[in-house]
């Protein structure tokens, strides 16, 4: 699949992963997101990467309705605080891995590919966000992150989506970090 | 559009052997030559002249530790990755080794680590490479009024041929490699702690 134009979730209907341009998830009313999930199949699985801010709104927005997948995520405990180890805790339902620190960027990636196995074909990777990565480091170097995790995200056959706020980047930074994945989706406010 | 050298994927980059012992070096280049081209230094100054000529993997004898200080310096870290030949009870830690082997080693040991260092730097020129087309095309996208569409569409196509290829050696890589390719040499002090 080559990288798409920004268009509604049905760009998804073949699966893939994909930078998904849209306002940060708010909520449990939130609705977006689910129906992003919904344009492929729905997740039995999601492992959620809550960068700079409480997993909650995040938990809210993917594990709830009828056929409520599990979750577990993956979050930043405090930017600020130095700290050597990540702590593990929980959210209703849900299993949360706090690390210290985006940084270094290796063992970020390490805490969230762990939650991976080997094949995670009914699993959503949602990464919330890149706008957050970009206040930790430099372009270039989160776009090389970016692929090394979205490689590893494809090849246990997951799908991953990776979130950029709509409202902080130009239209170049969206087509340069588009060019990591399947598919750009836009998806509006709604409200 | 592409200003990255065409041979970046050249798989003959040569193996730069470092040590000032007329028998480690032999010992080496024997192991290695019949797979890759073999350069040897036998002072620091050779070595460091010697890194900018198509040189991707260098071996070191660890006990010259003049090599260790020159190279340690070098500026051709992101594309450079190092095998420290190690005494026997020597400490293996040395933050810019990217592997090591032990003495008394086997052929095929080094090679194996040899190898896999070969896969990194191919894996972080195909990257670098990337990231510079996908500069391009996000330029083009972004005034895509007056972009030839022709070109902005072949451009997508490259990218997406670049991509596959870049997964492909990511698998082929161990675990954990990719990652610490992308981000290491674009992480000054990544392992101190926060």
């Amino acid at each position: 699949m080559s990288p798409s134009d920004p268009g509604d979730p049905s760009a998804l209907d073949g699966g893939g992963d994909a930078l998904v341009v849209a306002p940060r998830v708010r909520d449990a009313t939130d609705d977006r997101w689910q129906a992003l999930a919904g344009a492929a199949a729905p997740p039995e699985r999601v492992v959620g990467v809550s960068i700079g801010r409480s997993p909650t709104a995040l938990r809210a927005a993917w594990c709830r309705g009828p056929n409520e997948p599990s979750c577990s995520f993956v979050t930043v405990a405090d930017a600020t605080r130095s700290a050597a180890s990540a702590s593990v805790g929980t959210l209703p339902g849900a299993t949360v891995t706090a690390v210290p620190s985006v940084r270094p960027l290796s063992r970020f990636a390490e805490a969230i590919t762990d939650q991976l196995g080997d094949r995670e074909a009914e699993t959503v990777v949602s990464v919330h966000s890149i706008t957050d990565l970009l206040e930790y480091a430099d372009r270039e170097t989160v776009f090389r992150f970016l692929h090394a995790l979205a490689s590893s995200v494809r090849a246990t056959r997951a799908t991953g989506y990776y979130h950029l706020d709509a409202v902080a980047h130009d239209a170049e930074t969206v087509a340069r970090f588009g060019t990591l994945f399947d598919a750009v989706v836009e998806l509006d406010d709604g409200r | 559009m592409n200003r990255t050298p065409p041979d970046v994927l050249a798989t003959d980059d040569a193996v730069l052997v470092c040590a000032s012992d007329d028998a480690v070096r032999f010992r080496v280049r024997r192991a290695l030559q019949r797979e890759w081209p073999v350069r040897t230094a036998v002072t620091a100054r050779e070595a460091v002249a010697s890194l900018g000529t198509r040189i991707s993997v260098v071996v070191l004898d660890d006990a010259d530790s003049g090599f260790a200080a020159a190279l340690a310096r070098r500026e051709h870290r992101p594309l450079v990755e190092v095998v420290g030949l190690l005494e026997r009870g020597a400490d293996a830690t040395a933050e810019w080794f990217d592997a090591s082997v032990r003495k008394p080693f086997e052929d095929r040991e080094l090679r194996a680590a040899v190898e896999r260092l070969q896969r990194r730097v191919r894996y972080d020129r195909l990257l670098r490479r990337y990231y510079a087309m996908a500069n391009d095309y996000a330029g083009l996208a972004a005034r895509a009024g007056e972009a030839d569409p022709a070109e902005l569409s072949h451009l997508r196509e490259r990218l997406t041929e670049v991509r596959e290829e870049l997964d492909a050696l990511a698998a082929t890589l161990d675990d954990g490699d990719a990652i610490d390719v992308a981000v290491r040499s674009f992480e000054p002090g990544r392992d101190d702690p926060e």
